[in-house]
Order: structure tokens, then C-alpha cells, then sequence
């Protein structure tokens, strides 16, 4: 069906933020702002639920939209389209994009109008990346997230953030060019820029460096560095949205332009092998090094983002499995993350906002004054561990249902690690909300409405995503996939069975006795001792988190640039020598040929 | 009267030079009106020249081979629209600062005319008269506030131009020697004849003239006067000299090469490898030296050699898309550089310091100054909205499609290093002021060019410039079109 | 040895001086040599044996060949390039004069050693 209604989601966030920007001058008060601020929420979320309401209902049906708009704008013009699976992960940015602007108008006290146009971008270019109909589309607004991400990562203007944002947008520049140089490889050996040309494309180059660049999108190991010190340093809104939604990006780039290459149930090819492993071997790296490496934080936000690598890790090793039960298992469990990392990073922000601090030391006790954020925090705890009947137990169900066809040691990788994550998880919520209330946390109160408000309805999201599990996966997922690999129907899936209670069982044992284990040997702790240098953790924190091979990467290339500007002469006379030796030169080669 | 237009936008500009310096109130006025009247005839022709037309004009009705004609083209077109535009931007920057007297105008409208001279004129000798002009105008605007340090650059400039105006004036004797004439297209048909009897004297005066060229264009090994007089420069003169100045060496290196020489030849002795090699060494040299710069206008400096090898690759390539990409890189460049550098001046004026690390808390002052920098070194990155992906993306779509993966890699990966340098600098003008104000020259926190119009507007100008051309790039790839294909035609007899 | 070949010559002595003078004004000494090698470059290549001036007088016009004399053109352009050298040479000079009351000092070693 050919229809405008794409063309306005991808519009109407980026014109109201221009509109936004222009409009207000400085004669507005805070109040003012945060007046208009309200208005232009309130007419986006009203908007895009009408516009993305009658475009799931249209998809609903079985068909596809689908539009070439302003043929003049950026080389090949606006082509968009819009099936179930870009439906689907434009409702979910949506959703969490309304939370986070809601939680943000008590969060957020600085720049305000700055903040604001910024995260309408975000909403735009990002409704553009899942709307892409082609590659340069793609690219075009997948560096528009980008670089307004960077601007959101910097909100806070601590050294901190600028860090970390230096950080993020030279990784994410260079996975950007990594998939233009795919891109262009790919236009020039096919001759066209639609989506499905990456499969076309004859050799394997132009695939694996456009897998490379999402797995820089998306914090998958080797890459991940950007990752833990951009969740930390950016506002916990910002952070909410990048976990739920910016990474996962990358997951949907490689479904979107790489899956067609995998294998589906098809003769295998050498290419579909190749690139099957390496999704899969960066998913199984992802989950254990992430999640090794969130036991050993005592930064909360930081700890949450190497759970969210973990989580990735989860997403690719489904889609890299290549059947359709994979697939669906990693686009079920994306959703999922969105709505629970999301709703774990509005707790954080809600504890940070509360009493002031991330660190793990200088919490406890706050269950009695923040008992609605405690309460939310437990439930995205249990989900993201994979505890019944939260929605984190219903797409890990489904991801072990595919697994165990694969190997059956994948599967009790998966499930050690889901363990791990409870006793990560254990640790945060007990040193965070019980235990003894810290002196200085006597005078904290519960934080505002509008900021308990998004973290209730994701919590309830969550459970309902849980509970309706069979339902959801049925009507949405499957249908989501539809379009791309055509299963008639993927394998029954039981979520209430004995199976399935024996697997959380074990997930919960082993959780419980490794953080049980964990504390009598001093490996997690609130003491800072074992934090000391040459201990266990320390050790391995500081070798795995791989941050210093990037560094003194960066390190060496900034001291050879400035040994070359330190030797290059500031004579004159030496130019001039190079004058001469260049004439010489060209005289030289002109002369032989 | 329609047939005098051509030698009217010269004499226009020149003729109001000597004007202004009479006038003490009206210099500003003057100048603007002869730019903008150059404009608006340059405008007329447009119908004319995009439909790929040409129209040539004789100097007092002589006509070839010994007579001068003035010869507009789509790529004479291209370039002297964005000399004339930026040439008023320039103007209208200048304007509020006091400092510029009547000489300064004088000289800004001698190096326009003669731009437009270089530009327009079709008699090779000519070309080197008019560009020792530009020259001349240049090393003084350059040398203007008379202080040891742009004294030092202007004279730096100075040798190195004159020894690369030697060159291609040398050059041109060669040409001469071989096809008895100085008319570029009377070269171009006697050349190839030429190039069977004598093929070292063909090689020989090519050589001149590229190595003189390329130290007006400032390609690495030849670039040693570029950091100083960019850098040391008023900033309205370094928007002009990196914006314009350099282009007219492109222009004489594409006039002379693909005309002179029928780009038959330039293919035939090699010479587009030499030129993509070329490309190569300054884009890896500008980017990485500019990474290691703690001056802001030398950054930009170092970043104009990056940039440039970017351009040259595009020719080098010369096939339809790297010759569109990098007329259209040329054009971008200008819009960008000038606004970084505009936006530099202001900055400059107001931190009281060059250092990179003296500009925290600019963006806070100045959101709307800040947001066309951002704008502007998105765009020299080659971030999509922006117009330097637009250009980037024709010329690494060509080196492909050439063969030249790895030009692909190297263009990348400069964009890189220089996505590394913009964003320290972005990064710095977000950041929140030092505790003591250290700013020397003016009262705490006064603004003094908050809300001068003069002074923001060419910015504002520049950077919509940037974020339009990037959204519709067709606008500006259909300006290079007829430069293009008057290009190519010269390719194929 | 031909002119042009002189020429040459005498354009790399200039070339040599801008080079490694360290002396502002050796250097533009350099290049006001340059320049004089280049009119002379022109003007062997305008130069017939035995050529005439290239004047037509009345009544002459007709029936000379014009191979009979000397190119005017070189002679003519040249004309144009020595007043632009002159005008370079000036500024240059006007510069170094500038240059040599802000650092008492006209050696190009020292000067780049200055901040």
C-alpha cells in the first residue's frame, strides 16, 4: 500500500524539533519551557500513536507500506517502507521514547529546549532507521541517531561525559564507515541500494564489514568499549533510551540486511556457515564477558550497561543461530530488553536522583522511603534474570527452545549465564534497597510522579509481556518475521511447562548459591578491599573490559601525530627544497614512463 | 550592452577598488553594490551557461589566436559564482570591525576581480597576470594588521607563491614555444601535434605547471606556506583564502589540464595517478597533523589540506562521478571552511584566545554560533545531513567504481581522524568556563558582537547553505553538471 | 648552448638562491633572477636570425612574410611580466623593511626561531 503515514512519523519529530529550536528564545523561564516542553509531548505521543496505530492495523492485515517521497532530498530521495518488523521495533522505540520524555521533564533541569529537540531527532531518525527502504536511507539516519545521541551523552558537560562521548561517537563513527564502505561495495558491485542487495553482493567483504559496523552499534564484545562508559556518563533517561533502543539498532541492521544471508533450513552455503558463527561466537563472547564483567562493578549504571552487552549477547547468538525459532527468540527478547533495561535505568536514575550517588557502597536501605521504585527495580531484575512469568522468562524460553536443537552446551551457557545475572542482580538490589540505611541516606524521599510514572507502566509492560507470552509471540513476532524468512509457523512453544519451571529452577539455584558463594569468598562485596589492585576481580575486570588495547591504540595515534607535526620544519627553506625534489620527482616518473 | 557583461564583472569590482579608496563613508556600500551587480550579471548568464553554452568575448574585437577573449563556460560559471558569493559574505563579515580601513576593501575587491579574471579569461598569459594580481592583494590582506607574525607568513607566502608563479609562467613558455599561441583552446587543438614531435617539452611544461599550481593548492609536499598565512590571517581573510584562494589554484590545474592538455593526454602520460597520489599523501597528511594542532585556525588550516585531497582524488579519478564529486567537494569546501573560519574569527575575538582549550563555555554564550560551527565540521566530517557526504560520498562511489577500493579505505579513514579533531573541538565549546574568567580583553561575560548582524548572518547564510546542499544535494550537483560534461566532452574529440 | 638552455640555467641559480639564502633579501634577489631568466626564456623563444624588428611601416604592409621577423608577441608579454616583478620585488621589499623593524634581524633562521 503506498501511503504518506510513514513520511509523517519520520517528519513530524524532526520539523516540531526545528520548530522547537527556532520558536524559543531566551525570554523563556523554566516554567515556560517546561510548559511548552509538556504541549510538544503531548502532541507527539497523541500523534504517533495515531499515525503508528493505523499503520499496525494496515500491517495487521498482512500488507505493506510503503513510499517514495521528496526524490530530490539526499542523492536518492525518502523511500520508506514498513513491515511487521519495523512496526513492531518503531512501536517499542515509541514507547520507551514517551517514558523516557515523560521521567524527563522532573529529571532534567539544564538546556532544557537543547534536551528536548534532541531526543524529538532521536525519535525521528530513529522511526527513519527501522522505516529505511534502502541502504543510504539507513546510513543516512543511522549517523542523524548517532550524533544526536553524542550531543545527549554530553548533557551533563562533567569530564566524565565528555569522555565518554569522545569515545562513543569516534566508535560509532568508525562502525558508521565501516558499513558506508559495505554500502558502497555493495552499490557498485549490484547497482542498486535496495536492502535485500547485501545478499546479492558476490563476495563476502561487503557483508562482514556491514556486520562489523552493527556489532559496533550494537556494544557486542570486541567493540563493546564505548558501551559502559557512555551508560554511565549520559543522563539516566538518555541511558534508558540508548540501552532500550540505540543498541539494538545494530541487532536490527544485521536482521534486516544480513539475515537473508544466513541459513534458513536452506543447503548450507560456506558464506551463511561463516557468517552464522561469527554472529553467533560474538553473541556466546557477549553474554559471558558481559555479564562476568557486570559482577565486578560498583557502579550502578555501569553495572547495568555490561548487563545490557550481556543481553545483547543474547539477541545476536538467536539471530545467529538462523533458524526461525532463533529469530524469533532474539526479536522477542529485544523487545523485552527494551522494556526492562529501560525501566532498570529509570530505577538507577530514580535511586541517582534520590540521594545523589552511583556508587554501590554508598547505598542501602531504601525500600522503606522509595518503595515504588523498589518494587519496579525487582521486577526488571527478575525479568532480565529469566524468572517466570516475567517477560525476560518468555523470550529466554524461546531462545533455549532453539538452542538445545543447535548443541545442548549453548544452552547451559545461556543458562549459566542467566544465573550469573540473578546474582549480579541479588547484589544490586540487596546492597541498593536492603540492608542498613546509609547515614547520609536518612532524608531521601520517593521521587516525583511523572518519574514513578513511566517506571510503573513499563513494569506493568513487562509482566503483561510475560504473561501473554504465547499470545505475544503468536500475533506479533511470528508475524514480524513473517515477511522476511516465511515461516508458515515456527514450532509450537509450551512456556508452562515442567521443562521450563526446571530450567528457572535451576537458573534460581545456581544464582543463589554463586551469590551466596561469591560473598563468603569476598569476591562481590560492598568492601572495597578486593577492589584493591592485584585482586581476583580487579584482575579480571581489567583484562577482560578490553579498554586498554583501544586506548593505547588512540594513545599511539595521537603521539604519532604529534611527532609528526614536531618534526615537521617550520624553515622555509626546507619547503622550498620540497618544492624542487617534488618538480625533480615528477620530471622522474613523467620521464621513465 | 548584454554583450559587455562579461568584461563588466571584471571591471566592475576593479573599478570600484580605485573608487573606494577615495571615499571614506561609502567604502563599504561601494563595495558591496560593485559584488553584488558582478552577481546579478554573472546570474544572467546562467540560463545561458547551464544549458551548456559557451559565450566568449574579445577583448577590444581582436580575436584569436593573438587577440584576448574572456570565455564563460559552466566551469568558469561554477567557480566564479562561489568566489563573487563568498566574496560578499566576506564584505559583510568585515564590516563591523573598525580596524579595516579603506585599503582593506581596496584589496578585497582587486583579489575578487581578479578572481574573476583567472577565471574568465581564456589567454593563458593572461591567467598569470591576473593571478600574480590575485597574489599581490592576497600577501598584503594577509599582512594587513602588520604584526611580526603575519608579516613572517605574508613573506613566507610570498616566496613560495612567487617561486610557484615562476614556475607556471615558465610553463607557459613551454606552450608557447610548442604552439606558437596563448590561447587555451588554440593550445588545445595545436597540442597533440605537439606532443608527437616534442613529448619531453609536452611533459616538461605540464610539470611546471602542475608543481606551480600545487603550491597554490598547497598539496603536502608543497603546502609549507598554508598553516602560517591561513592561520595568522584576519578571519575574513582566512575564510577567503581557504574558501576561494586555493580553489582559483584548482580552477587554473583543471583549466589548464583537462583544457590545455585535452585530457586525452592527461591520461595518456599518467598524470591522474600523480594526482591521486598526491591526493592521497595531503589527506593523510592534513588530517593527521590537524589531530595534533592546539590552535584553532591552524586546525582548520591543516584540515584545508585534508580536505583538498579529497578534491584532487575526485580529479585524479576522472571519470563523470570523481570529476562530479569533487567540483561539488570544491564547492562544499568553500561553504564549510568559511563558515568554520567566520565562526573562528568570532570566537577568536570574543574567548581573547587561539588555543582550543580556551574556547569552554563559547556554547553557552553563543548556542546559534555554535550550532553552524557544529553544523559546518559535521559536514567536513561527511555526516549524512550535512553537504559533505553528499560530495564524499560521488567521490568514493567513483574510486570504487574506478578500481580504487583502497582510496575508499583511505578517505574513510581520514574522515576519521578528522571526525577525532572536530569533535575535540565540539566537545571544548560545550564544555563549562573555568572557574576565573580569564578573558584579557573585555569585561566579564560582555558579548561584544552578540546580535551584530553583520557578523552572524554570513554565518547563518553559510551554514543553512550547508544543511540545504546537504538535504537536496541535486542543487549543487546540477551546478557542476555543465562543468562536468564540458569536462568529459574534452575526453572524448 | 642555446639561449633556452641558458635560460634554464640561470632560473635554477635563482632557484638555488631563494633556496638556501638564509638572507631575506638574497632571497628575493632569487627571485627577481628567476623572473629575469623567464623574460629571457620568452624572448630566445621569439628570437629569429637575422629576424627584423617587428615593425610594419606604411606601405610595407603587404607582401613581407612575417616569418622574416622577430616573434613581437614574447617581447610584448614580457614587458607585462617584468612590471609584475617589479611590483612583487617592491612588496617583498616593503615587507622586509616591516619585518626587519619588528626583529632587527633579516635572517630567515632566526626569524622562524622568533614566536
Amino acid at each position: 500500500m503506498n501511503s504518506t503515514l510513514p513520511l509523517l512519523t519520520v517528519i513530524m519529530p524532526l520539523f516540531l524539533s526545528l520548530t522547537v529550536v527556532s520558536f524559543v528564545r531566551g525570554r523563556f523561564n523554566q516554567a515556560q519551557k517546561l510548559r511548552l516542553i509538556l504541549v510538544i509531548i503531548f502532541i507527539v505521543a497523541i500523534a504517533m500513536a495515531c499515525l503508528l496505530g493505523l499503520m499496525l492495523f494496515e500491517i495487521l492485515k498482512g500488507n505493506t507500506i510503503y513510499g517514495v517521497f521528496l526524490p530530490q532530498v539526499a542523492l536518492v530521495g525518502l523511500r520508506l517502507y514498513v513491515d511487521g518488523l519495523s512496526i513492531i521495533i518503531a512501536i517499542v522505540s515509541f514507547l520507551l521514547w514517551l517514558a523516557v520524555s515523560i521521567y524527563s521533564i522532573s529529571c532534567i533541569k539544564t538546556d532544557l529546549i537543547r534536551y528536548y529537540s534532541l531526543l524529538l531527532i532521536i525519535l525521528g531518525s530513529v522511526q527513519g532507521v527501522v522505516f529505511a527502504k534502502d541502504l543510504i536511507n539507513f546510513y543516512v539516519f543511522l549517523e542523524m541517531t548517532a550524533v544526536a545521541t553524542y550531543f545527549l551523552i554530553i548533557h551533563k558537560r562533567n569530564i566524565d561525559a565528555f569522555q565518554a562521548g569522545y569515545k562513543y561517537i569516534l566508535m560509532t563513527l568508525i562502525g558508521a564507515f565501516l558499513i558506508l564502505l559495505s554500502i558502497i561495495l555493495v552499490y557498485v558491485d549490484t547497482g542498486s541500494y535496495e536492502a535485500i542487495m547485501v545478499t546479492k553482493y558476490g563476495g563476502f567483504i561487503a557483508p562482514v564489514l556491514f556486520l562489523l559496523g552493527c556489532f559496533i552499534k550494537a556494544g557486542a564484545v570486541p567493540l563493546h568499549i564505548w558501551l559502559p562508559d557512555a551508560h554511565p556518563a549520559a543522563p539516566s533517561p538518555v541511558s534508558a533510551f540508548l540501552s532500550g533502543m540505540m543498541i539494538k539498532i545494530g541487532a536490527y541492521g544485521i536482521i534486516r540486511f544480513i539475515l537473508p544471508m544466513l541459513n534458513f533450513d536452506l543447503p548450507a552455503t560456506n558464506l551463511g556457515e561463516l557468517l552464522n558463527v561469527l554472529i553467533m561466537s560474538i553473541g556466546v563472547a557477549s553474554m559471558l564477558i558481559g555479564v562476568l564483567l557486570a559482577l565486578a562493578q560498583i557502579d550502578v549504571k555501569r553495572l547495568l550497561a555490561y548487563h545490557s552487552i550481556s543481553q545483547m549477547g543474547y539477541i545476536l547468538l538467536g539471530i545467529g543461530l538462523g533458524t526461525k525459532l532463533g529469530l524469533a527468540g532474539g526479536l522477542y527478547h529485544m523487545v523485552n530488553h527494551a522494556m526492562f533495561k529501560g525501566l532498570l535505568f529509570l530505577c538507577m536514575g530514580a535511586v541517582t536522583y534520590s540521594t545523589g550517588t552511583r556508587k554501590l557502597d554508598n547505598l542501602g536501605g531504601l525500600w522503606k522511603k522509595m518503595p515504588i521504585t523498589t518494587s519496579t527495580c525487582i521486577i526488571a531484575a527478575l525479568a532480565i534474570s529469566g524468572i517466570p512469568p516475567f517477560n525476560g522468562f518468555a523470550s529466554k524460553t524461546v531462545l533455549f527452545e532453539a538452542v538445545v536443537n543447535y548443541s545442548f552446551v549453548l544452552k547451559f551457557v545461556m543458562m549459566v549465564t542467566a544465573a550469573l545475572t540473578l546474582t549480579s542482580f541479588l547484589k544490586l538490589i540487596s546492597y541498593t534497597f536492603f540492608g542498613e540505611p546509609k547515614r547520609p541516606l536518612i532524608t531521601v524521599k520517593e521521587v516525583p510522579l511523572l518519574m514513578q510514572l513511566p517506571m510503573i507502566v513499563l513494569a506493568i509492560l513487562c509482566v503483561l509481556l510475560g504473561i501473554n507470552a504465547q499470545f505475544v509471540l503468536d500475533r506479533f513476532i511470528v508475524f514480524a518475521i513473517t515477511g522476511l524468512v516465511q515461516p508458515r509457523s515456527i514450532p509450537k512453544i509450551e512456556f508452562w511447562t515442567q521443562d521450563t519451571a526446571l530450567d528457572a529452577f535451576f537458573i534460581i539455584t545456581l544464582g543463589f548459591v554463586a551469590y551466596i558463594a561469591a560473598s563468603k569468598l569476598g569476591l562481590i562485596g560492598r568492601e572495597k578491599k578486593e577492589f584493591e589492585m592485584g585482586s581476583f576481580m580487579a584482575k579480571l575486570s581489567k583484562y577482560l573490559s578490553m579498554d586498554r588495547i583501544y586506548c593505547n591504540i588512540a594513545i599511539l595515534i595521537d603521539k604519532l601525530c604529534k611527532k609528526l607535526d614536531s618534526v615537521h620544519p617550520r624553515d622555509l627553506n626546507v619547503h622550498i627544497s620540497w618544492v624542487l625534489l617534488t618538480l625533480i620527482t615528477l620530471f622522474v616518473i613523467l620521464f621513465l614512463q | 550592452m548584454s554583450i559587455h557583461i562579461p568584461i563588466l564583472i571584471i571591471i566592475l569590482p576593479l573599478l570600484a577598488a580605485f573608487l573606494v579608496l577615495l571615499t571614506r563613508k561609502y567604502k563599504i556600500v561601494l563595495a558591496a553594490v560593485s559584488i553584488i551587480t558582478s552577481i546579478v550579471f554573472t546570474l544572467t548568464l546562467s540560463s545561458r551557461v547551464l544549458s551548456n553554452d559557451k559565450i566568449t568575448y574579445h577583448l577590444g574585437g581582436w580575436r584569436g589566436p593573438l587577440g584576448v577573449s574572456l570565455v564563460i563556460d559552466g566551469l568558469g560559471f561554477f567557480f566564479s559564482l562561489i568566489a563573487l558569493g563568498l566574496g560578499l559574505l566576506v564584505i559583510i563579515y568585515s564590516i563591523p570591525e573598525k580596524r579595516y580601513s579603506r585599503t582593506y576593501y581596496f584589496l578585497l575587491l582587486v583579489s575578487l576581480s581578479s578572481m574573476i579574471g583567472v577565471i574568465y579569461t581564456a589567454d593563458i598569459f593572461n591567467m598569470y597576470v591576473f593571478y600574480e594580481l590575485l597574489s599581490l592583494a592576497v600577501y598584503l590582506l594577509i599582512a594587513y594588521p602588520k604584526t611580526g607574525v603575519t608579516l613572517r607568513a605574508s613573506f613566507s607566502y610570498l616566496i613560495m607563491g612567487g617561486v610557484g608563479l615562476s614556475f607556471f609562467l615558465l610553463g607557459v613558455g613551454f606552450l608557447y614555444a610548442m604552439t606558437g599561441t596563448l590561447d587555451i583552446f588554440h593550445i588545445a587543438e595545436r597540442l597533440p601535434a605537439a606532443f608527437n614531435s616534442s613529448m619531453q617539452m609536452v611533459i616538461m611544461s605540464f610539470v611546471l605547471i602542475a608543481t606551480g599550481m600545487g603550491i597554490k593548492i598547497a598539496v603536502f609536499p608543497l603546502h609549507g606556506w598554508l598553516p602560517d598565512a591561513h592561520s595568522m590571517a584576519p578571519s575574513p581573510v582566512s575564510a577567503l583564502l581557504s574558501g576561494v584562494t586555493v580553489k582559483i589554484g584548482i580552477y587554473c590545474l583543471i583549466r589548464v589540464v583537462y583544457t590545455a592538455f585535452s585530457a586525452e593526454m592527461f591520461f595518456l602520460i599518467n598524470s591522474h595517478n600523480i594526482l591521486m597520489v598526491l591526493g592521497v599523501v595531503s589527506l593523510l597528511f592534513g588530517a593527521s597533523m590537524a589531530l595534533a594542532q592546539k590552535d584553532l585556525k591552524r586546525l582548520l588550516a591543516y584540515s584545508t589540506i585534508n580536505q583538498l585531497g579529497v578534491v584532487l582524488i575526485g580529479l585524479g579519478i576522472g571519470t563523470e562521478m570523481g570529476l562530479t564529486g569533487a567540483l561539488f567537494h570544491v564547492l562544499n569546501h568553500a561553504i564549510m571552511k568559511s563558515t568554520l573560519f567566520f565562526c573562528a574569527g568570532i570566537m577568536i575575538t570574543e574567548t581573547g584566545t587561539r588555543e582550543v582549550k580556551g574556547l569552554s563555555g563559547f556554547g553557552r554564550q553563543q548556542p546559534a554560533i555554535t550550532f553552524a560551527f557544529i553544523v559546518a565540521s559535521l559536514g567536513m566530517i561527511g555526516i549524512p545531513p550535512v553537504n559533505g557526504f553528499a560530495s564524499k560520498w560521488l567521490i568514493c562511489l567513483a574510486a570504487v567504481e574506478a578500481g580504487y577500493t583502497i582510496l575508499v579505505v583511505i578517505i574513510l579513514v581520514a574522515s576519521a581522524i578528522s571526525a577525532a579533531y572536530y569533535f575535540r573541538v565540539i566537545q571544548v565549546l560545550f564544555s563549562n568556563p573555568p572557574e576565573q574568567n580569564h578573558i584579557p580583553a573585555h569585561e566579564e561575560g560582555q558579548v561584544i558582537h552578540k546580535g551584530n548582524l553583520f557578523r552572524v548572518l554570513p554565518i547563518y547564510i553559510l551554514a543553512a547553505g550547508c544543511l540545504l546542499l546537504g538535504i537536496v544535494p541535486a542543487l549543487g550537483i546540477s551546478l557542476a553538471k555543465p562543468a562536468v560534461s564540458l569536462l568529459l566532452s574534452y575526453v572524448v574529440p | 648552448m642555446n639561449p633556452v638552455n641558458i635560460s634554464l640555467l640561470v632560473f635554477m641559480i635563482g632557484l638555488y638562491g631563494v633556496m638556501s639564502k638564509n638572507n631575506l633579501i638574497k632571497k628575493i634577489m632569487g627571485l627577481t633572477i628567476m623572473n629575469g631568466s623567464i623574460v629571457l626564456f620568452f624572448i630566445s623563444i621569439g628570437y629569429r636570425k637575422g629576424g627584423l624588428a617587428p615593425i610594419l611601416e606604411k606601405g610595407t604592409t603587404g607582401g613581407i612574410p612575417t616569418t622574416i621577423f622577430v616573434d613581437p608577441l614574447p617581447q610584448a608579454l614580457m614587458l607585462t611580466a617584468i612590471v609584475i616583478g617589479i611590483s612583487v620585488t617592491a612588496l617583498a621589499l616593503a615587507l622586509i623593511v616591516k619585518i626587519y623593524s619588528k626583529y632587527k634581524t633579516l635572517d630567515i633562521q632566526q626569524l622562524s626561531k622568533e614566536r
